[in-house]
């Protein structure tokens, strides 16, 4: 085979589509938020009216992997996704602990767990957004996966759907207890 | 049960294309299991007694497909069959926009109920799964005009060349269809409806940006068409005078369509952000750039080709990697490699086939290039003086502009994945690497229309250039001695755009007062300058207007930023801007806070001004909308920031001399192409078979 210049375009598409593929399922690593793998953001809420406890970073830190979920009464993609949050709560045993995101009554939050049902370990009352915005929480619903030394390992934006609960949190959440 | 349908159509779309791949060339399918066996037979020039023509043929399975293909009519059925079934899909998906059908994720991804009619129709060409769509709708609209095309030049009715042609877009389509149904299907329903969808990303909603897409998509597609061409160019050893002169539209074409996005994409952002600037060196920018600086280096290589069937290989390798960048550039775009896009989608969606099939498709694209070259003769050599030689060195200019745009693009990732550190490469680096190669790439472009083919004296030139290098000579000594304290880059800027523009003026001026021959009518010179003399002219002087519209507004660019009061009135160049005040207004589907500013020129009141701070609930975003005034002497820009703490709002106004020269340089260009391609399909619809000259 007689060597051509010709061939020079052919290696150089190699080497770069090689460069490419090789690194195909690195994709992943790619992080959906800067907070991904970063330690969660300090913080001390109150607790929902007429209960004993509040939600702190402590609760998150306590050795197993948990699940902060963000919701709030007049977020209706919350009620959509609220049975969803019990399966999740229900199936996956590990702690899923409710933020409560800006409510303007915080009776609000109250009579909406009594209603739908309180699938939460412990829930945090965010009134000012304050915590909200130091997870980056750019609209309610989110869903977070956090391991136990506190580090934010995934996070969801919008409801969860039945997909995303089968195929995405319950592997990951899996995958960090293993 | 729409969207199955569209569903169902995407798939037969599919299934067709591979049809068309097969049907439209079983002789391809050998030649090319030849090109690839063990024995490296030569591939064998169109035809040798090997290959006896269509009709009666030695394989079985085209013994058995010939009646079929070989029946000029039944050309067109496949290819009308794919353009129906893909605007049944797009129908389809649309529909489900309209409707918003939120049982479809992508609907619920990128639409609301709130969200206009118009850009909910847009909205359905943004998530991945839309835009490919979008794409495969173009590729089957050049597929059939392609078809058409090859059909209407008699020579090329029912030879292998037109058949592999085909059979390479049906291919393409094919592949780009797996892709779709794999990666990025648009028609997959969810078990449970959200009540509503996430809204559009409000900077998508703009008319313009609407229409980006479309000509996106279609300068790819016809960019696809120009791949097939030359693959079968390649396969038929056919890289000649009749390939380039097939291939011209298509080139022109697929540069007014990218520049045209390109066109909307500088608006949309000079009009979007308080900097005034227009150009961000962004990936997705980057990415239609690289198509969009190859096509003009095809272009003129293949005028070379057309003119002296010289320059085969690099007219071949041109067409095959100008589909390559453009695909790659869509992969770039569509892949989250870069910006970790914060919409995550309900079904998680990769984009990996598009880089597999771009891997499968120019891999053998490149494969064959490096195997047919051998074969393909160069003719006659030209002179180092001469217009063959100025255009070669033009596209290789270009090629080396859009290699040095594409390393600035895929540097920072390899890097990253090298060694773990993000970076970005900007502008600066651009303009550091790129100027030392466009200034005298914009230097030599003055000198190719006044070039004579084959060979010429450079005397010659001196004579007929000096014209031009006293006058733009003059223009530089004008600017330099009126703006003492000029850095000397933008000056250069000027100074060769003002060549270019003088040399061609002169140049035409040349043509049109050369003397008449006896007994020639009086509009001669005129009749003689021809389509193609004026497109180039009016897209070399568009390429000069731009240039100095540039250079010139990024020196006299005046930028003020005050916080202002009502009533209170700020002055940018010529311009006084009186501040009355915002209101608060609600639009369709968004609040938006309004300023309005009275402009005085010389205190004589020119016109109001509405720069906006958009609030879309829905996605809980502001966008700034700034209000630009385009006066005869150049932009006022105009946009309001927040309030600052002594209740002042925040106004930047930017004025920038000469900024509508950069659009007007800009639609220069786009109208010079758009009118080589309108003569010549007038022309070619007046007479069939005859071509401009």
């Amino acid at each position: 085979m007689r060597f051509s210049i010709a061939v020079i375009p052919l290696v150089l598409f190699a080497a770069l589509a090689g460069v490419f593929l090789l690194n195909i399922d690195k994709d992943a690593s790619v992080v959906p938020s800067v907070l991904i793998d970063k330690p969660a953001p300090e913080f001390s809420l109150p607790p929902l009216p007429g209960r004993d406890h509040g939600l702190s970073r402590a609760d998150l830190t306590k050795g197993n992997v948990s699940v902060l979920n963000v919701f709030a009464s007049w977020c209706i993609p919350c009620r959509a996704e609220h049975p969803l949050i019990k399966r999740l709560s229900r199936e996956a045993s590990v702690p899923v602990y409710g933020l409560n995101y800006k409510e303007k009554d915080p009776q609000d939050g109250v009579k909406w767990l009594d209603e739908l049902g309180d699938p939460y370990a412990a829930v945090g009352m965010d009134i000012s957004g304050r915590t909200g915005i130091d997870f980056g929480v750019y609209g309610v619903p989110e869903t977070f996966i956090i391991d136990g030394n506190g580090q934010i390992r995934y996070k969801h934006v919008g409801p969860v759907t039945v997909e995303v609960l089968e195929k995405v949190l319950m592997p990951k959440i899996e995958e960090l207890k293993g | 049960m729409l969207a199955e349908l569209g569903h169902f159509a995407l798939l037969l779309m599919v299934v067709t294309g591979i049809g068309q791949a097969v049907l439209f060339s079983p002789l391809w399918l050998r030649s090319s299991l030849r090109m690839f066996s063990p024995q490296k037979a030569p591939a064998t020039p169109a035809g040798s007694p090997d290959f006896p023509d269509d009709n009666d043929n030695d394989g079985n399975a085209h013994g058995a497909l010939a009646p079929i293909v070989a029946k000029p009519a039944n050309l067109f059925l496949l290819p009308i069959a794919i353009l129906l079934l893909g605007l049944l899909a797009e129908g389809a998906l649309l529909n489900a926009f309209i409707v918003s059908d939120f049982t479809l994720p992508v609907v619920t991804d990128v639409s609301h109920s709130s969200t206009p009619l118009l850009y909910r129709i847009g909205a359905a060409f943004t998530p991945d799964g839309g835009a490919m769509l979008l794409w495969l709708v173009a590729l089957s609209l050049v597929n059939l005009l392609l078809a058409f095309q090859l059909r209407k030049s008699a020579s090329l009715d029912t030879d292998r060349f037109a058949r592999n042609t085909l059979s390479i877009l049906g291919m393409l389509i094919a592949v780009l269809g797996v892709v779709t149904l794999i990666d990025a299907d648009p028609f997959l329903r969810v078990t449970v409806v959200p009540l509503d969808g996430r809204g559009m990303n409000p900077q998508n909603q703009d008319l313009l940006k609407v229409l980006r897409e479309p000509f996106l998509y279609l300068g790819l597609a016809g960019l696809a068409g120009i791949f097939a061409l030359t693959l079968a160019g390649l396969l038929d050893n056919r890289i000649d005078r009749q390939f380039a002169e097939t291939m011209r539209s298509w080139t022109i074409a697929s540069w007014v369509c990218l520049g045209t996005a390109i066109a909307i994409n500088a608006y949309r952002s000079y009009s979007e952000q308080a900097w005034g600037g227009w150009w961000y060196w962004d990936t997705s920018e980057n990415s239609l750039l690289l198509p969009w600086l190859l096509a003009p280096a095809l272009l003129h290589c293949r005028a070379v080709l057309e003119k002296t069937e010289t320059l085969r290989s690099w007219t071949a390798f041109l067409g095959i990697t100008t589909l390559a960048v453009g695909w790659f550039g869509v992969y770039l775009t569509r892949s989250d490699l870069f910006a970790p896009l914060p919409e995550t989608q309900i079904l998680p969606i990769d984009s990996n086939g598009l880089l597999i099939g771009f891997c499968l498709v120019f891999a053998a694209a490149y494969y064959l290039f490096w195997r047919s070259v051998d074969q393909m003769g160069e003719g006659r050599c030209f002179e180092v003086i001469s217009r063959e030689s100025a255009m070669f060195l033009n596209s290789v200019m270009l090629a080396l502009i859009a290699a040095v745009v594409l390393i600035g693009t895929i540097y920072p990732l390899v890097l990253q994945w090298i060694t773990g550190e993000p970076i970005t490469v900007g502008a600066p680096f651009y303009v550091e690497v790129l100027v030392p190669i466009v200034l005298p790439l914009m230097f030599l472009m003055a000198f190719a229309p006044a070039l004579r083919w084959r060979q010429d004296e450079l005397w010659m030139i001196g004579r007929r250039m000096k014209l031009a290098a006293i006058l733009s000579l003059i223009t530089v000594l004008f600017v330099s001695i009126r703006f003492i304290d000029l850095s000397p880059a933008p000056l250069i800027g000027i100074g060769l755009a003002g060549w270019i523009l003088t040399a061609s003026l002169s140049d035409l001026w040349a043509r049109l007062w050369r003397h008449p021959e006896h007994g020639e009518s009086k509009y001669r010179n005129l009749q003689l300058l021809g389509p193609r003399y004026v497109s180039m002219t009016l897209a070399h002087i568009g390429l000069a207007v731009l240039i100095a519209g540039g250079s010139a507004s990024s020196i006299w660019e005046e930028q003020v930023v005050v916080s202002a009061r009502a009533g209170q009135s700020i002055q940018a160049g010529p311009y006084n801007l009186q501040y009355e005040g915002v209101s608060l207004l609600a639009g369709e589907n968004y609040a938006t806070r309004q300023a309005t500013f009275i402009l005085y020129r010389h205190s004589q009141p020119v016109t109001e001004l509405f720069p906006e701070i958009r609030y879309y609930p829905i996605r809980g975003v502001e966008t700034r909308e700034a209000d630009i005034w385009h006066g005869r002497d150049g932009d006022l820009h105009v946009s309001i920031g927040d309030r600052d703490d002594d209740g002042g709002r925040v106004v930047t106004v930017h004025y920038l001399p000469m900024m509508p020269w950069v659009w007007g340089g800009m639609l220069l260009m786009l109208i010079g192409g758009c009118f080589s391609i309108l003569t010549r399909v007038i022309l070619r619809l007046k007479k069939p078979g005859v071509s401009t000259s």
